[in-house]
Formats: C-alpha cells, sequence, structure tokens
C-alpha cells in the first residue's frame, strides 16, 4: 500500500517536472524586433558557443515570404568545416545527427537552439573565446545568402543566453 | 527470475519515459519561442529536487579507468563521501555536453565551498581523440578539479554498463558523410548525481536549467537525499 503510494508520488513528481521544463523551455512568446517586414528571410538573436576547437551557432530563422525555404549550408572562415545538426535523444542515449537541410515555412520562423538544431563549426582556424565574433554565411534553398555576426556566449543549458540565477 | 523482474522493471522506469519525453515537450513547444527568458526561479516539485527522480535509484557502479594524469581512478573508492557527477560525454561534442560541464562549473564557482564535498567525474567514450591532454585542457575550461577518464573500449563498456545498468546502450561512432576524419559518438543524455548513500536518485538530462543544478545541489548538501 505504501509502495503504491510512492510510486504514485513519483510519477505525479515526474509529471510536475516535466511541466516545468517545457514552461521553462517554453518561455512566453515575446514577438522579436527585427521583424521590418522588409527581408524575406530574417535572422534573430544569433549567438554562439566554442570550445577548445570546436563551436556552435543559434538563432531563429523568420520566414517573411510567402515560399517556404531552408537552410542548407553554412560556412565560416574562423572553421575549416561546418555542418548542421540536430540532437537526437533515445532512452539513455544522445547524439547528433547531421542534416541536410533546416526548414523554414512560408510565414513561420526556425529556432536553432542548444539541445535541438545548431550550426557546427569544427577545425576551427583561430580560437573562439567568449565575447569573440566571427562571421557565418548562410546559404538558403532560394538562393539567397546571408552574413550573420556570431557572438561566442558561455555554456549553459539553459534555454536563452544568459546564466546563473 | 530476478532478472525477469528486472526486465519487466525496465518497461516502466519512470527515468525511461522522463528522458524520452522531456526532448518531446521541448520541442513541442513550437518554433514560436524564440524568447530568451526562462523562469525566474525554480519551484521545488514534492520531492523538492529539479533533476530527474529515478526509482529504483542506481547504484554507484564499480570500475577502474585512468586519470589524465596517467593514475587509476577506482570510482567507488574516489568519490566515496562526495556527492558526485558522472557523466559519459566527449569533448568534441559541441552543444550538449560541454552544457552539463559550464552548468555544474558556474554552480560551484557560486559556491566555492561546494568543492570540498562534490567531484563531477567526466569519462570520455571517444578516447581515441580525446587524448589526456585534450581531455585536461577541455575540463580546465570548465574547473580545473574536474575529473577526465579514460579507458580502452572494453573498459569503457563495462564502466558504462555498471552505471547505467538496464538503461545501457552501445556507444556508436558514426562514419563521416563526406569522408573526412570528423566523426560523431553517441553519449549519455543525462548527468547522474551519486549521493553519499551511493546511489543515484537524481539524473539531470539536458533541459534541467543551471539553476535546477544549484537547487537540487544546494538542498543536498543541506539535508542529504530524503524521499519526501
Amino acid at each position: 500500500m505504501r509502495y503504491l503510494k510512492l510510486t504514485r508520488l513519483l510519477a505525479s513528481i515526474a509529471v510536475l517536472a516535466l511541466l516545468m521544463f517545457a514552461a521553462a523551455a517554453c518561455g512566453d512568446d515575446d514577438e522579436d524586433t527585427g521583424d521590418d517586414g522588409t527581408e524575406e528571410i530574417a535572422i534573430m538573436e544569433p549567438f554562439g558557443r566554442a570550445t577548445l576547437d570546436t563551436a556552435s551557432a543559434y538563432f531563429t530563422i523568420k520566414n517573411n515570404g510567402d515560399t517556404d525555404d531552408a537552410l542548407v549550408a553554412a560556412s565560416a572562415p574562423v572553421a575549416d568545416m561546418v555542418s548542421l545538426h540536430e540532437v537526437v535523444t533515445q532512452g539513455a542515449e544522445s547524439k547528433m545527427q547531421p542534416v541536410d537541410k533546416i526548414d523554414v515555412p512560408a510565414g513561420g520562423e526556425t529556432q536553432l537552439k542548444p539541445g535541438g538544431l545548431h550550426v557546427m563549426l569544427e577545425e576551427l582556424t583561430q580560437d573562439l573565446k567568449e565575447g569573440d565574433s566571427y562571421t557565418l554565411t548562410l546559404e538558403f534553398e532560394s538562393g539567397l545568402t546571408m552574413d550573420v555576426e556570431i557572438t561566442v556566449e558561455s555554456y549553459t543549458s539553459d534555454s536563452g543566453m544568459e546564466g546563473g540565477m | 527470475m530476478t532478472l525477469l523482474r528486472s526486465i519487466l522493471r525496465l518497461l516502466r522506469p519512470r527515468i525511461l519515459w522522463a528522458v524520452l519525453a522531456v526532448p518531446a515537450l521541448l520541442s513541442a513547444c513550437g518554433s514560436g519561442d524564440s524568447d530568451t527568458t526562462r523562469t525566474a526561479s525554480p519551484s521545488p516539485t514534492p520531492a523538492g529536487y529539479l533533476g530527474m527522480v529515478v526509482t529504483p535509484a542506481m547504484p554507484k557502479p564499480e570500475f577502474t579507468l585512468t586519470d589524465t594524469s596517467g593514475q587509476p581512478f577506482n570510482f567507488v573508492a574516489e568519490t566515496e563521501g562526495y556527492l558526485t557527477y558522472l557523466y559519459f560525454g566527449y569533448t568534441y561534442c559541441p552543444d550538449i555536453c560541454p552544457s552539463h560541464m559550464a552548468d555544474i562549473a558556474a554552480v560551484i564557482k557560486r559556491q566555492p565551498e561546494l568543492n570540498q564535498k562534490v567531484k563531477v567525474v567526466f569519462v570520455t567514450v571517444d578516447p581515441d581523440r580525446d587524448t589526456p591532454d585534450r581531455l585536461r585542457a577541455w575540463l580546465d575550461l570548465f574547473d580545473e578539479d574536474f575529473i577526465g577518464l579514460r579507458g580502452d573500449a572494453a573498459d569503457l563498456e563495462a564502466a558504462t554498463k555498471a552505471a547505467l545498468g538496464e538503461l545501457w546502450f552501445p556507444i556508436e561512432k558514426s562514419t563521416p558523410a563526406d569522408g573526412g576524419e570528423g566523426y560523431i559518438m553517441s553519449h549519455a543524455a543525462f548527468v547522474q548525481l551519486y549521493t553519499l548513500d551511493n546511489l543515484s536518485h537524481i539524473v539531470y538530462p539536458f533541459g534541467v536549467p543551471q539553476s535546477g543544478y544549484e537547487w537540487d545541489l544546494t538542498k543536498l548538501i543541506k539535508e542529504g537525499w530524503t524521499e519526501s
């Protein structure tokens, strides 16, 4: 009897915890600035992270146009190899998977963020430390190419750019 | 018979669906959440922890690997009496592995007295590329006291089996699509935290905020592991 109660308690704890994570991850849906309506594709809130010779870049891609588009490639002078990845978790196992493209539907947006989709930079040609910036060139299926300034921030699994309590 | 019962239990441990469900929920948030805000402060679950509570708790694994100075490291003996985080990752991991290390390091940096009570053990799943020097340099980016361990494939398999028990998975190495030298390793989806009773009651899948690590650690230091 006691065991049953405990089991139920633990189950509800797990549910609560999940809801909390989901809430923390979703946050509020503040509209972002940068929606000037003139660009078909807008990149919002770009930031990066870096360790010894490996880095990642994150941003939200907003498609203001009326045709679907997709990010198909990225390159940067600071890295010899740049690829698009997604983190996949199954049971106790996590791994990154290369993706061919990152879809951005017409009128919609797609977020690259820690623990999800990201741009991975390998074989860095220069050290990247917190506060450093570099240019990342993004290529879209539509033929559009654009440069984004990525500033390196400190690592944290928090969903945003800030750390700490 | 005991084995059968274990397998049956495997079918319904909270941790399994929890680990599966967290990323699903996170991605279910949709693409509308481009915010950078997060909840201001954690509110405790009924048990009071923000990590995932595992039931039944996982026993502290018995394994010996080699630390970055080349000395053997007996996990049970060396971590006795310390709150101990254990994580299986690799240094070419650009996203999840450094996030966990950075969050734990930030918490310890804010409360330096924790240094005497907490050990952080990072086992590389990629010993081919993670030489002792590289592993040391990578861990030093976060905290010079973090312990880095290596072993050959057989030692690593034994260590992961001991730590993950029924949740064990074979470490996978991808073949690079571009024919280059880069490859991707699979790694643990969560950090395990062992309390002074030498059990892991709580694990930290990606998505637990830094404040969640801090909340739990502060509580465990103060009260020890309690079930309610």
